[in-house]
């Protein structure tokens, strides 16, 4: 009685696992050879070729394009007489072997032919290394096999059923978590709206909208009358184009804007118009058209709002997200912070810095100033300067940041802006005075573009910030020698100078020109 | 005497199997050029058919410079996104472009609306060409060098990460 159901369940599968492994054929009758024995020829010939759009299929199966294309260049090469083998080469010669599903035997496809049958030989060897294993293991004392045996018994009791604490705990934790993300994905608000009252809302929105639709087409109608009689009109010409854009006849508005800027003579605020409605006309992405246009219009006017947010987009599109970044912020300053584009701006950015690994919290490095190669040069420095001084401004009222007063530095030595330069270098230096690097920073490019007037109390000021923190610094011996120097005190010059050309090896060249100096100061002495 | 540390071996092999060959997968993606069968020989000749007879060009009339040769297609949604990137090399390297399995109108219509970095445009109506290079599909981008080897194959659109790191330095090696 128990081997019926058995075999039952053996036909079964051997069943479905037939038809389940008959592939369903791709080709399409159109394509079949009207004779019947080269049909066959192209059939079992394809049924060895790899779509390698859909890589495990044959063409035969596969319903990719690429897959017609070879069964179409299969059946024309049968057609012409060449044979199975020649077909299989010349496709080899365009794909490759891995057009083949079985590929040839070749030294690089030993391993991929012979893992089968070694992955099976290592299997059986495992197992029979088990076997011998386990009975050299089972022949021990009585003693021992009676412990193992009370042992194996006490843990198959141990193994009841799952505790009912625990399922409890595992059904409440799939309603909690469930309600969880249903309350954070799902739309807990529409559950209580009974159904009626929806259908009554939407059939309101939509006759509403009809509405709306028949004004605009109405307009529009207008508009056109408008401007076929008024053709030489600027003013038709961009009313047309607005009653085009609202109706959605993006042909009519384009058509409209190229009319109005022939006949503006090109004026920029046509052109960044005309440039964002070939930008919606491609789907959002800002095409080359587009992009001359901006470029011509920032050329004239670099603060045009619509052209400087198509450029971030661009900029966006083309994966500079520093650039877009920037742009969107010199944008974000010249609107109104009230404005519904400033929302819109405001997400741009944070979405471009995300994309790109920004920080945007006045973030400007070399790659930074590098990169705003989307705008006219004149433009791209303005824009560059204006966030510079931007951030020196942040730097003044919070000065705690070292890490910004590096970027300013970086950005102004970049800029080649020496004024800006020694600013920076010694807002950083008097905003950290424990910072001894910074003030040695400050006074080795005093000392390298010369030390001026302007500069000589800051200079003095961080020379003394060195000295407190460290007294014996040879930088601070240093710049006292240079200090004493330019003021005169040729005393108090030489006797740095000896300090440090003692602190230094005997053998330093740099001890050779200490002396040479010391000499050169003690014949100017005054007597 | 334990013997389950030898259930440990086929785990041991499956993992030592799975984890370099999941790497290599996952590392190769926009990291590597595609491989081609054309890679050290001659480029196909270009097609006979040109979208207009003033942007026909033969090879012979661009030797002796590398050939930026981008398969595309009005159809085909990212060739309208890698315009501009063709767009940044275009004064740099010639490009020429086969419009994959398109009609003219149709692909005059994409250049007019999302710009013409080609110095030539081809069409392959039928796909046959792309056969010759052995495509898949559209977007693909070959670059061929001064002697017009083939030597590279990118599929899929030229974005940022393909032109600066694949590219450009293919460019720049063929200089």
């Amino acid at each position: 009685m128990g081997s019926k159901p058995f075999l039952i369940c053996i036909m079964l599968m051997a069943i479905i696992y037939g038809y389940g492994t008959m592939p369903a054929l791709a080709i399409s009758p159109e394509e079949q050879l009207k004779n019947p024995v080269q049909e066959k020829r192209a059939r079992h010939l394809s049924q060895q070729l790899r779509c390698l759009v859909c890589d495990n299929q044959s063409i035969n199966e596969s319903d990719a394009d690429l897959a017609r294309d070879l069964r179409r260049f299969v059946r024309e090469k049968i057609s012409a007489g060449d044979t199975d083998q020649t077909i299989l080469e010349d496709l080899r010669t365009l794909y490759g072997d891995y057009i083949l599903l079985k590929p040839p035997i070749t030294p690089t496809t030993y391993l991929l032919w012979l893992s089968p049958i070694l992955v099976v030989s290592i299997g059986i060897g495992l197992f029979w290394l088990h076997r011998r294993l386990s009975i050299r293991a089972n022949t021990k004392s009585p003693a021992i096999e009676q412990h193992s045996h009370s042992v194996q018994k006490a843990s198959q009791s141990g193994t009841a059923s799952i505790p009912v604490k625990v399922i409890i705990c595992i059904v409440a934790s799939i309603i909690v978590v469930g309600g969880g993300i249903y309350s954070q994905l799902g739309r807990p608000h529409l559950a209580g709206q009974p159904l009626a009252s929806r259908a009554v809302e939407k059939t309101a929105l939509q006759t509403q909208t009809h509405q709306i639709d028949a004004q605009n087409r109405a307009n529009l109608a207008a508009a056109q009358i408008e401007a076929q009689n008024h053709p030489h009109s600027v003013e038709t010409q961009l009313q047309l184009a607005m009653a085009a854009a609202q109706s959605g006849d993006i042909t009519t508005e384009i058509t409209a804007l190229e009319t109005a800027l022939h006949l503006s003579f090109d004026n920029p605020a046509i052109q960044s118009l005309l440039a964002e409605a070939l930008s919606r006309q491609a789907g959002g992405l800002v095409t080359l058209p587009a992009r001359d246009l901006i470029k011509q219009v920032l050329a004239v006017s670099p603060d045009e709002p619509r052209a400087l947010f198509l450029s971030g987009l661009a900029a966006y599109q083309d994966e500079n997200y520093t650039s877009a970044v920037m742009i969107w912020q010199k944008l974000q300053k010249l609107i109104p912070s009230d404005s519904p584009l400033a929302e819109q701006i405001t997400q741009n950015i944070t979405l471009a810095a995300q994309a790109g690994g920004i920080d945007i919290a006045g973030h400007i490095d070399d790659e930074v100033i590098a990169a705003a190669d989307t705008l006219s040069v004149d433009a791209r420095e303005e824009m560059i300067l204006s966030m510079v001084n931007g951030l020196e401004e942040k730097l003044i009222e919070n000065s705690d940041d070292s890490a910004g007063w590096s970027r300013l530095i970086n950005a102004r030595r970049q800029l080649q802006d020496q004024d800006g330069l020694m600013r920076a270098l010694y807002g950083a230096a008097n905003s950290q005075p424990d910072n001894y690097n910074a003030q040695l920073e400050a006074l080795e490019e005093t000392l390298a573009a010369g030390i001026s007037s302007a500069w000589l109390d800051d200079a003095q000021k961080a020379l003394e910030r060195m000295r407190i923190i460290n007294p014996d610094g040879l930088e601070v011996l240093f710049f006292s020698g240079h200090f004493a120097e330019l003021l005169g005190q040729t005393d108090k010059a030489i006797e740095a100078w000896r300090h440090l050309a003692h602190r230094l090896p005997a053998d330093s060249p740099f001890v050779q020109e200490l002396e040479i100096q010391i000499q050169n100061l003690s014949k100017n002495k005054p007597l | 005497m334990n013997t389950k540390w030898i259930y440990g071996i086929p785990i041991i092999i499956f993992f030592g199997l799975v984890v370099p060959i999941g790497y290599h997968m996952i590392a190769q993606t926009n990291t590597i050029p595609d491989s081609s069968v054309l890679y050290g020989k001659n480029a196909p000749e270009l097609p006979i058919i040109a979208l207009h007879d003033g942007l026909a060009v033969g090879l012979d009339q661009l030797q002796g410079k590398p050939v930026v040769i981008n398969f595309m297609a009005s159809w085909c949604a990212p060739c309208r996104a890698e315009i501009p990137a063709l767009d940044q090399i275009s004064d740099k390297v010639s490009i020429v472009a086969i419009a994959y399995k398109d009609e003219q109108d149709d692909t005059a219509a994409f250049l007019s609306t999302y710009g013409n970095p080609y110095e030539a445009v081809f069409m392959d109506r039928d796909g046959s060409y792309g056969m010759k290079w052995g495509i898949y599909g559209v977007p693909e981008t070959f670059v061929i060098d001064k002697h017009h080897i083939v030597r590279l194959r990118h599929a899929g659109p030229v974005d940022k990460y393909a032109l600066d790191n694949i590219i450009l330095p293919a460019l720049e090696d063929m200089q």
